[in-house]
């Protein structure tokens, strides 16, 4: 009985960290570039980046390559970044070394799931990384979304600083 | 007047006892109530339980199965949605494992859902995903996989897949035994990550860590709590009463 209670409380936790797909990467490659994307090319976290990966990141990369879309106006970069516990699916569009678009494909926390909204991400669009690897344009917050805040911005400026070195 | 008398004497007691009663579990509530509110500080959600006891109180087992494929120097297991490299917990939140295969610069693990492709040293490359896969293996043309697709093989390092004939020999990779000491390694590692020390303030703190005797304690002390407050409210006014009066 007692082992039941605890084993169901401990289900219940562990169930609400349900993982929602909001739209998959094809279908957001094929949205982007009107029905025929270009081929993927690969980009490597080679050692002479890794450190300043590391200062965007605030921790060490969990991945030595990702993948990006480029064509001659934008490039596409989809990009995994741990909330609190789970990652965060996030692709951005970048023009003219700007954020064209920031959108959610995958969110996996319990919590701070408000990141996803228009009215959050459209903060990102036109910004650009300054020369100290900051976003030239603040992003407010959402107060209970602190992480999913930090690890959008995060990603967002690693997809910028990617960006840069294939100009 | 006696009546009155009864009634205040009968308060003053139900204060101190309903005090003393109450206190044990209202420090408890209290403590774990303080340190839940300061979960992140203490890293309560991302620190786990190692106690055998505490761990056997909450009935946690490690699965028996395990699904392993070996490589020529490694072993892939999943447990549970687990995947270890040897008995290196490489990712969480992992679906069905269905082969691995490997190159001079991969090693590719097979998932329902995904490729996941790591060094020859266990690092982690990258994630791709693919749905439905049903098979990985090897053959004259690399790494091959058989999804709803059909047959595929890849030639720019697993960044884009191209269709093969399905007359190819190819070898496809099928589940070996783990060794027992890396099993047995890895069914500790996986029960001793799963229950957060968060969950267990919190059971403490709702009284569920003691099953139903111990939600309704919890109740029992809440209600005590109203009482001692309102208790206490009642002697404070009498008291203030009384010294306004005698000024």
């Amino acid at each position: 009985m007692l082992k039941n209670i605890l084993l169901i409380t401990l289900l219940t936790f562990f169930s609400s960290l349900h993982a929602e797909e909001y739209q998959s990467r094809d279908e957001f490659l094929q949205q982007v570039f009107q029905g025929t994307p270009p081929k993927p090319k690969s980009f490597w976290i080679k050692k002479d980046i890794r450190e300043k990966v590391t200062n965007i990141l605030k921790h060490k990369p969990g991945f030595l390559r990702t993948r990006y879309w480029q064509t001659a106006e934008q490039s596409v970069w989809i990009i995994n970044e741990i909330g609190k516990i789970k990652p965060i699916t996030v692709a951005i569009v970048i023009k003219d070394n700007k954020i064209d678009l920031l959108k959610v494909l995958a969110f996996r926390e319990s919590r701070g799931w408000e990141v996803k909204h228009d009215f959050f991400t459209d903060q990102f669009k036109n910004n650009s990384l300054n020369s100290e690897l900051n976003l030239d344009q603040a992003i407010d917050g959402i107060s209970g979304a602190t992480l999913s805040v930090r690890a959008l911005t995060k990603v967002a400026k690693l997809a910028l600083f990617f960006n840069g070195l294939m100009v | 007047m006696r009546k009155k008398n009864i009634f205040w004497r009968f308060l003053y007691k139900l204060h101190r006892y309903t005090g003393l009663v109450s206190a044990v579990v209202l420090i408890v509530i209290a403590i774990t109530g303080i340190a839940l509110n300061h979960t992140e500080d203490f890293e309560l959600d991302s620190n786990m339980v190692q106690s055998p006891a505490l761990l056997n109180w909450y009935g946690i087992k490690a699965p028996e199965q395990i699904i392993s494929f070996s490589t020529k120097y490694h072993w892939i297991c999943l447990i549970d949605q687990q995947l270890y490299f040897d008995n290196f917990l490489l990712l969480n939140n992992q679906k069905e494992l269905i082969g691995v295969s490997e190159t001079d610069d991969f090693i590719v693990i097979a998932s329902q859902e995904a490729l996941i492709l790591i060094s020859p040293q266990g690092e982690f490359i990258e994630s791709i995903p693919l749905s439905n896969l049903e098979k990985i293996g090897s053959g004259k043309q690399g790494i091959i996989i058989q999804s709803e697709q059909g047959l595929r093989y890849s030639d720019d390092d697993l960044m884009t897949w191209n269709s093969i004939d399905s007359n190819e020999t190819i070898n496809w990779s099928i589940p070996s035994q783990l060794p027992n000491s890396i099993a047995e390694d890895i069914k500790n590692q996986f029960r001793t990550s799963v229950l957060p020390l968060e969950r267990v303030f919190l059971d403490i703190h709702s009284g569920r860590f003691f099953g139903l005797f111990g939600v309704i304690i919890v109740d029992i002390s809440g209600v005590l709590l109203i009482i001692l407050a309102l208790s206490g409210c009642a002697v404070w006014v009498k008291h203030k009463l009384r010294t306004m009066k005698r000024k």
